[in-house]
C-alpha cells in the first residue's frame, strides 16, 4: 500500500472515530458504543503490547535470554501466584505475593514520607522567614522585599489555615480555630477553582485539537486540497 | 551460584531453575492452613523492612553518593517488582475477556460491542508488539492504522468531551449561591481568562512595569497558582501523606482489617 493511502485511511479513522465519540453529545447511540468498545479493546491491547515492549523485554526476557541472567526464570513461579486467586484451594497464594507488594508500597511509602515531606515543609517554612529570592526575579513587577516577605508569609498562613481546616482530632470551638479554618475553606476554594480552571483549559485544548484535525487535517487538506 | 551463563550451559542453568520454581511451588501448596496467615504477614513485613532498613541503616561515603550496604538493592528489587506488576496485568485481561468471551458465547444483548472490544484488542496486540520483530510492511500498516488512526483519536476526543461535561458542572456548581462558590467562580475565571489571548488582552491597557502590573489578569493568575493554590495542595498533600502512612503502617504490620483481610484461607 502507498504511503499517501495510509496517511489517507490514518486521517479518515480518525475522523470517523472523532465523529463517532463526539455523537454521544446529541444521545447515547450506537456508533457511539462501536466506538466506545473498539477504545477499550485498543486501550486494552496497547496495555498489553506496551507492558512486553517497555517492561517485560527489555527488564525481563533480554536479562534472561540474552545476557544469561537464568535466577529471572524464578519471575514467572512468582507472577503465577497472582493467578492462583483462581484456584479455590490454594487462592491463598495470591496473597503472599499481593503481600510482598503492600509491604513494598508500605515501606516505598514511608520513604517518601520521611525524605519528601518533611524537607518540602522545612523549604516552605524557613523561605517564609528568611529567603527574599524572587524580588530581582524576571515578572516579580515591584515587588519589594517587603512584598515578598509578605507573600511568603501568606504562603505560610494559608498552608497552616488548610491544614487547621482539615485537623479533625478535636471539636474546632472558640473564636480562633473555627475562623482559621473558615479562612482555610476560603483559599481552599480559591485553589479548586485554580485547578477548575486549568482542567477546563486542558480539555479545552484537547477539543481544539480536535476540531483542528478535523476541519485543517481532513477538510482543508485533504477534501479542498488546501495547504 | 548466581552467575551469568551463556550458549547451552544458560539453558541448562534454566532447565534447573524451572524444576526449583515448579518444587517450590509445589511445596507451596502443602503449606498447612494455620502456617499460611503468619508467612503472609512475614513476607508482607520483610518487603516493607527492607525500605525501613534501607532508610534507618547509617550511610557512609562520598556526600553526593552516601548509602549503606542495601541502597544498591533498591533498583534490582523496584526493577523486580516492576517485571511482577506486568505479569499481574494479565489478571485484568483475563476477567476483561472473560466477561466479554461469555457475551459473545450466549448472545446477550450487546454481544456484537463485545466481539469488536476482543477483535480491536487482538489487532492492537499483533499490531504493535508485531512491529518490534516483523519486518513486514502489512505490519507497520496495521499499527499506522490501529494507533495512530484510531487509538490517539479515540484517545484525544475521549478526554476532549469532558470538556463538555465540565461546562455543565460548572454551570451546577456556580448555581449555589454561597461565598465558597463565589470564590471559586472567580479564581476559575482569572485562571483561564490569564491562560487566553483575549482574556490578557482585557487588561493589556496596564503597563508591564511597576507595581499596577500585578492587576494584568496573567500575574493575577500567576499570583493565585503560586502563592495560594501551592500552599492548599500542599497542605491536601500532607494530609494525604500522613493518612498514607498511617495506611502503611497497618498493611506493613498486619494491623488492617476487613474482608479481604479476615477471609478464611
Amino acid at each position: 500500500m502507498k504511503e499517501e493511502t495510509v496517511k489517507l485511511i490514518v486521517i479518515l479513522l480518525g475522523v470517523a472515530s472523532t465523529l463517532g465519540i463526539y455523537s454521544i453529545l446529541y444521545k447515547e447511540n450506537k456508533v457511539f458504543r462501536f466506538f466506545e468498545h473498539l477504545y477499550l479493546g485498543l486501550a486494552a491491547g496497547y496495555s498489553i503490547s506496551a507492558a512486553w515492549n517497555d517492561i517485560l523485554r527489555p527488564q525481563w526476557w533480554t536479562l534472561m535470554m540474552i545476557e544469561g541472567r537464568w535466577w529471572m526464570l524464578f519471575a514467572i513461579p512468582a507472577a503465577m501466584m497472582f493467578y492462583m486467586i483462581y484456584s479455590k484451594q490454594n487462592s491463598w497464594m495470591s496473597r503472599l505475593i499481593f503481600g510482598l507488594f503492600l509491604g513494598a508500597t508500605a515501606g516505598q511509602t514511608f520513604q517518601a514520607f520521611a525524605a519528601d515531606y518533611f524537607p518540602k515543609f522545612r523549604t516552605a517554612a524557613s523561605k517564609a522567614v528568611m529567603d527574599l529570592p524572587e524580588v530581582n526575579q524576571p515578572g516579580a513587577y515591584g515587588l519589594t522585599p517587603f512584598s515578598a516577605a509578605l507573600n511568603n508569609v501568606l504562603f505560610m498562613v494559608i498552608l497552616a489555615s488548610v491544614m487547621t481546616y482539615f485537623f479533625f482530632s478535636f471539636e474546632q470551638k472558640g473564636k480562633v480555630i473555627p475562623s482559621v479554618s473558615k479562612f482555610g475553606r476560603y483559599t481552599l476554594m480559591v485553589a479548586f477553582g485554580a485547578l477548575f480552571g486549568s482542567t477546563i483549559m486542558a480539555r479545552m485544548s484537547l477539543l481544539i485539537g480536535r476540531m483542528y484535525f478535523l476541519i485543517h487535517d481532513f477538510v482543508q487538506v485533504q477534501l479542498l486540497h488546501m495547504q | 551460584m548466581f552467575q551469568v551463563q551463556h550458549g547451552a550451559a544458560l539453558y541448562t542453568h534454566l532447565a534447573g531453575a524451572a524444576v526449583v520454581s515448579v518444587i517450590l511451588f509445589f511445596a507451596l501448596t502443602l503449606v498447612p492452613t494455620k502456617l499460611r496467615r503468619p508467612l503472609i504477614m512475614a513476607v508482607t513485613f520483610a518487603a516493607g523492612l527492607f525500605y525501613a532498613l534501607e532508610f534507618f541503616w547509617p550511610v557512609s561515603g562520598p556526600e553526593s553518593d552516601q548509602k549503606n550496604f542495601l541502597t544498591s538493592y533498591i533498583k534490582p528489587f523496584s526493577d523486580i517488582t516492576t517485571v511482577l506488576q506486568s505479569f499481574a496485568l494479565g489478571l485484568g485481561v483475563y476477567s476483561l475477556v472473560s466477561i466479554h468471551m461469555r457475551k459473545v458465547a450466549r448472545t446477550q444483548s450487546g454481544w456484537a460491542y463485545s466481539l469488536v472490544l476482543i477483535v480491536s484488542m487482538i489487532v492492537m496486540v499483533i499490531a504493535h508488539i508485531g512491529k518490534e520483530y516483523i519486518k513486514s510492511p502489512w505490519v507497520h500498516q496495521l499499527n499506522e492504522f490501529a494507533y495512530s488512526g484510531l487509538m490517539k483519536s479515540l484517545d484525544a476526543t475521549m478526554f476532549s468531551i469532558i470538556a463538555f461535561y465540565i461546562v455543565s458542572a460548572a454551570y451546577r456548581a456556580f448555581r449555589i449561591r454561597s461565598t465558597e462558590a463565589t470564590i471559586l467562580l472567580v479564581s476559575a475565571g482569572i485562571i483561564m481568562l490569564g491562560q487566553v489571548a483575549i482574556g490578557q488582552a482585557i487588561t493589556n491597557a496596564i503597563p508591564n512595569e511597576g507595581l499596577t502590573a500585578n492587576l494584568r489578569v496573567e500575574n493575577m493568575a500567576n499570583w493565585i497558582l503560586k502563592k495560594v493554590n501551592s500552599p492548599a495542595i500542599m497542605a491536601i498533600d500532607f494530609g494525604l501523606g500522613v493518612g498514607g502512612l498511617a495506611t502503611a503502617l497497618r498493611l506493613w504490620l498486619s494491623l488492617e482489617r476487613g474482608s479481604y483481610f479476615e477471609e478464611e484461607l
